[in-house]
């Protein structure tokens, strides 16, 4: 007589049932969203980049501070789009919605270009305020025999500037470059102090460069300065 | 006639001085006289045989020879052995050149000893005490949290550098959380009564080991039902504990010391012992910073004395009494107790070697235990080692050689007598005078009572025993027995403890006439059987003797503890009765009265206590009137032993006068001469009517006597089956009467009395007796067609006893009794009416439900048939004879209950064809389940027992390491978290599931009852027992075991695992399905991102100008 069951070691899976339920939710909602969440997901997923970009777009504006003033309104305005924009994908949970993300999210690429060459014009604007007047001031002291070699590191200064104005580089290596040539910048200006021109001679010198200026800006400390460095004959007195 | 001693020959106050056992101080010369040289004890050890002559004197001389640098010498010996006195003794002999410390044993705890040391020292050396650390503030409960504390954190896997060996299995059942529970915390006192052992126990220490017991795991059990919401793992060990505790307590409740137990071979209580020795391998470590002492500080104070008086070139002798209470630091102080002063020595700018410490010579008292354990770990240091016992025949204990002997028990008594009768001026002399044992004062020496005392109460070696004798001595002392198991009395200590102080310390009673004292009965040393007389004759006669209770105890203690257990009186060499081997002149002394024969001219034998009746057979002449009594209507049966074989055979003893009937003479005569015709062999004219006055006949049988119950009478002999010789068919159911004189003229005289109205004297006492005669040979007849029929006349088979057992073994198989029970009370219940089934029998395997359907279409008739069978007869004039008795039933359940198998049935009772039952449905039917039954029966309890093993492995297959509640609450969780995100999953099967749990629910599965079926079953899983060996045993078994609770779990389990596989089925296919990358959370994050970003550009916007 067998009427003895031999026991059976065989277990039901458990422990995986137990694993496998925290992925159900997501699971379920991609059952119930279908195509509008794949295509949500598959266009989000395009533009990736698009958080990047405004991570380049705010170190630049940051930079920039006080340069800003034209661009200002525009950019807020498109603050405010884009915005909206991500508060419909935060609400985004149904199947319409999902749907809407598309039309959406094709929108924003436009919105970052605006941003974009906002910023990008504010960088410019702020690199020519911060280093305008470098080559000019070179070309000036380079004809001055005394002042000749420091009049060619103000050119390369200049140079670059007008360099990194129209670089397109990661904002990060822009920025780094900036306070690079703006140190420069000091360096050389602490320089020329150093060679006793004070103030006023440095700003007649970079006004000059830039064109013909009253003959009262010929003060007696510049004349004076001019005499030393014998350069009075660099400049010729005209009609304006 | 020579005079005893009828007063104490000695003071108390001097006893009390002799006896003082503990302080050492003002008191050498006492202890000097006490001592008695100790010899023949075995000697072990790296350097034992540097002790060339085996006693106490040379163990000195071993130990103090002055080129001895170093040794470490264990004393050891069971509690009270003697090795305090030794070590004591060592004391006061020791050359005083040499530094010798005794450090008695004090309070027991480690601080005490201490304490000993630092006051030994003085004043000098004390300093180094005081950087011992000694601060803990606690007091001792605060001090036993702390060890609890420590002890449970200890047993978290990684808490040690160095992993222990048992941490998995620790982290397995999370002992940590088991431990450190609430209720653990405050109800076990486990870690507190360690802690109380190591604190000295209030000075009662004496030697007992601070090491956990299997006692102090089966209390933590105990505490299982309070334990509320104890982790998962430590509920499933609590469970094993509790199982494991029902063993540990039983021998408990036998009184098995506890240490007995971790030695005991078949005790099957493996996670108990695991944890023993899990809790024993991290005390040490809780235990040093609760005592307050570090083991380091300890080893550096020894270290620094060692140092200063190396400094003053002085030797340290260690005399430590007992250091069994150094538990828990141990190691390190003996570490530094064995370190050899040579193994630092360094070359001095003379090029000698020399040494930071002084030489230390150690010897420490060390009981048995203790000293196997200390033995593992400094084998090789120890240098000597004395054993004071040696193994015994029986027991756990040592017997120590001391006291090993009779003569060395009286020797030793005799020599605290000898002390204690002494002066105690007299014995500081003698110490004064170099206490020379030759020079001992013997005050019997100038005793005028000496020669009578010592011929009566005996002496050793001139020193008289008074008031003992040798054989009190020895008898007390043998019988002394520590009723708690913990240690052996037969040692010196007991002897001091036990015999001589109960009486050293009274001497006031032997004036007062109050001897033998009550105070040796006052501790519980003495057992039972030695506080009462030995026999009732004993008693009656020390009633007799004395009848003021006060001194028949006296006269008792001194029969019991001074006799030799003999209630004879006897005559001693010297002409002196004795009664019981004590001296008729000993109960004079003690004023009592003398229990003896007062001739005593002769030895007499003891009478014994038992009141058995003869049994004899009875005489020809008893035999010869037997006749003549069956033919008297008032005669009564003789109901010995001898004549109940007789009586078996012998029918209807007790005869009524026929029924009387009217019949003319006429008639009458005509009935006469039928029989007269038929006995001639003749035809009867008149069957019928014969038939009737066949029937009347029979009636007249006493059924009872014939041991006929009256339900197979009425069957066996009917009108239709009662027939004279010759008349009628008859077959195998046919009860014929032969044609013989002695049924027609007992016929004759039946019909006659009955008819015949005042028939002469003489006449009718000869019908009677043929009446009498023929009813008796009727009788004998009809009891031999009822065994035949019962096919009792060639095989021994008794329907009743089958009957009996078919009903006992359905009354097992439906749980009403067990076949464990007392077999009165499995009797009582296969004859009560049944009660509902309790064993489930359709939970069991198919063979059991198959024999419970096949008995219970006929239970109720056989058990009404039984019942009759049994019935007693109710008419005094009957007595019980045995065709079927209740003995017979009564050997045959106690069979049934031994073997599980059945009467066996003569094959010719169950054809049907030839069967002499035939017509008898009953014993047909009896057979019939007999044999079904024997096929089975014994078969059923291991097949059941597999299956519920099965069952059992698959349950814990099935829980995975969980509790029954623990697991029904996982799978309920998960599958209900299943069907609130997948409504479809797997509905049917999660119903089902619901449904069980809900009837789990309502039968209170969920619930962590003690009482609960989920308990119950836990349980029986983890039943580690082994089966009973008998069929029987293993039945009462499994019929304990939760079958229906396993089985409804068991459904309900089976039930989960469907569920969980098709909902994992469905799940799994469910995820297959939206495999996709579409996730809202990316959606949903990117907004979030975007919103993020966008502010934190439009915060730079707000922050410029």
């Amino acid at each position: 007589m067998n009427e003895i069951a031999k026991p059976s070691s065989a277990l039901a899976p458990l422990d995986d049932l137990e694993a496998l339920l925290p992925e159900l939710p997501t699971a379920k909602e991609r059952k119930e969203l279908g195509k509008a969440l794949a295509t949500a997901c598959q266009k989000i997923r395009e533009i990736e980049g698009a958080a990047a970009g405004l991570d380049e777009v705010a170190a630049l504006l940051t930079v920039c501070g006080d340069t800003i003033t034209e661009e200002r309104v525009e950019v807020l305005t498109c603050l405010d789009r884009i915005t909206a924009m991500a508060r419909e994908f935060i609400a985004a949970a149904s199947y319409e919605e999902l749907d809407h993300v598309r039309f959406t999210v094709a929108k924003l690429p436009g919105e970052l270009k605006t941003l974009e060459t906002a910023a990008g014009r504010a960088w410019r604007t702020n690199v020519r305020s911060r280093l305008a007047g470098m080559t000019p001031l070179g070309d000036v002291l380079a004809r001055i025999p005394q002042m000749a070699s420091l009049g060619h590191q103000f050119r390369t200064l200049g140079r670059d500037a007008s360099t990194l104005e129209q670089s397109n580089a990661p904002a990060v290596q822009r920025i780094a470059r900036l306070q690079h040539l703006l140190s420069q910048r000091d360096t050389l200006m602490n320089d020329l102090s150093g060679m006793g021109i004070d103030a006023e001679v440095v700003s007649f010198l970079q006004d000059i460069a830039s064109g013909l200026l009253p003959l009262s800006r010929l003060t007696d400390p510049i004349r004076e300065w001019l005499d030393r460095v014998g350069a009075t004959d660099v400049f010729r007195v005209g009609l304006a | 006639m020579l005079d005893l001693p009828r007063s104490a020959c000695w003071t108390e106050e001097t006893a009390r001085a002799v006896l003082q056992t503990e302080a050492l101080a003002n008191r050498e010369a006492a202890f000097l006289a006490i001592h008695q040289p100790l010899r023949d004890f075995e000697v072990q050890g790296s350097r034992g045989s540097e002790i060339a002559d085996l006693s106490d004197a040379g163990v000195l001389a071993a130990l103090s020879a002055p080129g001895i640098r170093h040794a470490f010498c264990v004393v050891e010996g069971e509690p009270g052995a003697g090795k305090s006195h030794l070590i004591r003794w060592l004391k006061v002999q020791w050359p005083k050149s040499d530094l010798a410390l005794l450090v008695q044993r004090a309070d027991g705890s480690l601080t005490g000893t201490l304490r000993e040391l630092k006051n030994e020292l003085g004043p000098a050396y004390g300093g180094l005490f005081d950087r011992l650390g000694q601060n803990m503030q606690a007091g001792f409960e605060g001090r036993a949290a702390l060890f609890h504390a420590g002890l449970a954190e200890s047993l978290k896997p990684g808490f040690f550098e160095t992993p222990l060996p048992d941490e998995d299995w620790c982290g397995r059942w999370d002992l940590r959380h088991l431990l450190g529970h609430p209720v653990v915390r405050d109800q076990w006192k486990g870690p507190e009564r360690l802690l109380s052992i190591m604190s000295g126990h209030g000075g009662e220490r004496d030697s007992e080991s601070a090491s956990f017991n299997l006692y102090d795991i089966a209390d933590l059990a105990r505490l299982a039902p309070s334990i509320d919401k104890p982790p998962p793992k430590a509920l499933m060990f609590l469970r094993h504990l509790e199982k494991e505790r029902e063993r540990i307590e039983l021998l408990r409740a036998e009184g098995r010391p506890a240490r007995e137990l971790l030695d005991m071979p078949g005790l099957n209580v493996p996670e108990s012992m695991k944890l023993v020795d899990a809790l024993n391998r991290r005390r040490d470590f809780a235990v040093q910073h609760v005592l307050g002492i570090s083991a380091d500080g300890l080893k550096q104070m020894f270290l620094e004395l060692r140092q200063k008086l190396q400094k003053e070139g002085r030797r340290l002798v260690l005399l430590l009494e007992d250091i069994t209470s150094w538990e828990g630091v141990d190691n390190q102080l003996i570490d530094a107790l064995v370190a050899d002063s040579r193994t630092r020595e360094k070359t001095d700018e003379n090029g000698e070697a020399v040494s930071d410490v002084c030489d230390l010579i150690s010897v420490a008292g060390i009981t048995p235990d203790f000293f196997h354990r200390l033995r593992g770990n400094y084998n090789d240091r120890i240098t000597h080692i004395l054993k004071l016992g040696h193994e015994s025949t029986y027991g756990h204990f040592q017997q120590t050689t001391q006291l090993a002997t009779a003569e060395a028990q009286v020797a030793f008594a005799a020599n605290y007598l000898r002390a204690a009768r002494a002066d105690l001026k007299v014995l500081e002399d003698w110490r004064r005078d170099g206490a020379r044992r030759e020079a001992l004062p013997n005050p019997c020496n100038d005793c005028q009572l000496r020669l009578g005392c010592h011929a009566s109460f005996g002496a050793h070696d001139q020193v008289g025993l008074f008031p003992f004798t040798a054989q009190a001595i020895v008898k007390i002392f043998g019988a002394l027995h520590d009723p708690r198991g913990t240690r052996t009395l037969q040692t010196p200590r007991g002897m001091i403890q036990g015999v001589l102080s109960q009486v050293l310390l009274n001497p006031s009673r032997l004036g007062d006439g109050k001897f033998p004292p009550p105070e040796l009965e006052a501790t519980d040393w003495l057992p039972d059987d030695m506080r009462r007389p030995s026999s009732s004759y004993l008693a009656q006669m020390i009633e007799a003797a004395e009848q003021d209770p006060e001194r028949a105890d006296q006269l008792r203690r001194l029969v019991m503890l001074w006799g030799n257990d003999q209630t004879a009186t006897t005559v001693d060499v010297d002409g002196m009765p004795t009664f019981a081997g004590i001296r008729r002149n000993i109960f004079d002394a003690f004023g009592l009265s003398w229990l003896g024969s007062q001739t005593h001219a002769t030895s007499i034998q003891p009478v014994e206590n038992s009141t058995v009746e003869d049994v004899r057979p009875p005489t020809a002449k008893e035999e010869a009137s037997t006749e003549a009594q069956a033919a008297s209507p008032v005669a009564k049966p003789k109901a010995t032993t001898a004549t109940v074989a007789a009586e078996k055979t012998s029918a209807a003893l007790n005869i009524s006068s026929p029924p009387a009937k009217k019949v003319d003479a006429k008639k009458l005569r005509e009935e006469i001469s039928q029989l007269h015709d038929w006995r001639d062999g003749k035809g009867l004219s008149e069957p019928k009517q014969w038939e009737s006055t066949l029937a009347e006949i029979m009636g007249q049988l006493s059924l009872g006597r014939l041991g006929i119950p009256r339900v197979l009478w009425d069957r066996l002999f009917t009108k239709e089956t009662v027939r004279l010789e010759g008349v009628g068919r008859t077959d195998v159911r046919t009860f014929v009467l032969p044609r013989a004189d002695w049924v027609v003229r007992g016929v004759e005289a039946y019909i006659t009395l009955r008819a015949a109205k005042d028939l002469p004297p003489e006449m009718e006492e000869t019908y009677r007796r043929n009446y009498g005669r023929l009813l008796r040979r009727l009788g004998e007849l009809a009891a031999a067609h009822a065994r035949k029929r019962l096919t009792a006349e060639e095989n021994p088979w008794s329907p009743a006893a089958t009957c009996a057992q078919i009903l006992l073994a359905r009354t097992w198989l439906r749980g009403n009794v067990s076949p464990d029970q007392p077999l009165p009370q499995q009797f009582t219940e296969l004859l009560s009416e049944e009660r509902p089934p309790s064993s489930n029998p359709e939970e069991r395997v198919e063979s059991w439900s198959t024999l419970v359907t096949a008995t219970g279409g006929t239970h109720e008739r056989l058990r009404d048939y039984l019942r009759h069978l049994l019935a007693m007869p109710q008419d005094e004039r009957e007595i019980k004879l045995g065709l079927v008795d209740a003995g017979e039933v009564a050997d045959a359940l106690a069979s049934l209950q031994k073997t599980m198998r059945m009467v066996p049935v003569p094959p010719q009772v169950t054809d049907s064809q030839k069967s002499p039952s035939r017509g008898l449905d009953e014993i047909l039917k009896i057979a019939e389940l007999a044999t079904k039954l024997d096929d089975t029966l014994s078969l059923i309890p291991d097949r059941e027992f597999r299956s519920l093993t099965n069952r059992s492995v698959r349950l814990q297959v099935l829980l995975r390491e969980h509790s029954v509640a623990g697991h029904l609450k996982r799978v309920d969780s998960a599958l209900t978290k299943l069907r609130g995100l997948l409504i479809q999953a797997a509905p049917t099967a999660i119903d089902d599931w619901a449904k069980a749990l809900d009837k789990l629910r309502t039968a209170q599965f969920l619930d962590d009852r003690p009482d609960g079926p989920a308990r119950r079953i836990e349980e029986f899983l983890f039943d580690e027992c082994a089966p009973p060996g008998t069929p029987a045993l293993l039945l009462a078994r499994v019929l304990a075991a939760p079958a229906l609770e396993m089985r409804q779990l068991s459904d309900a389990l089976a039930l989960g695992e469907k569920a969980i596989a098709e909902a994992f089925n469905y799940a799994s296919a469910y995820l297959a399905s939206t495999s996709g990358d579409g996730d809202l959370s990316v959606v949903n994050g990117f907004g979030r991102t975007l919103h993020d970003r966008a502010s934190a550009i439009r915060s730079t916007l707000d922050g410029t100008p």
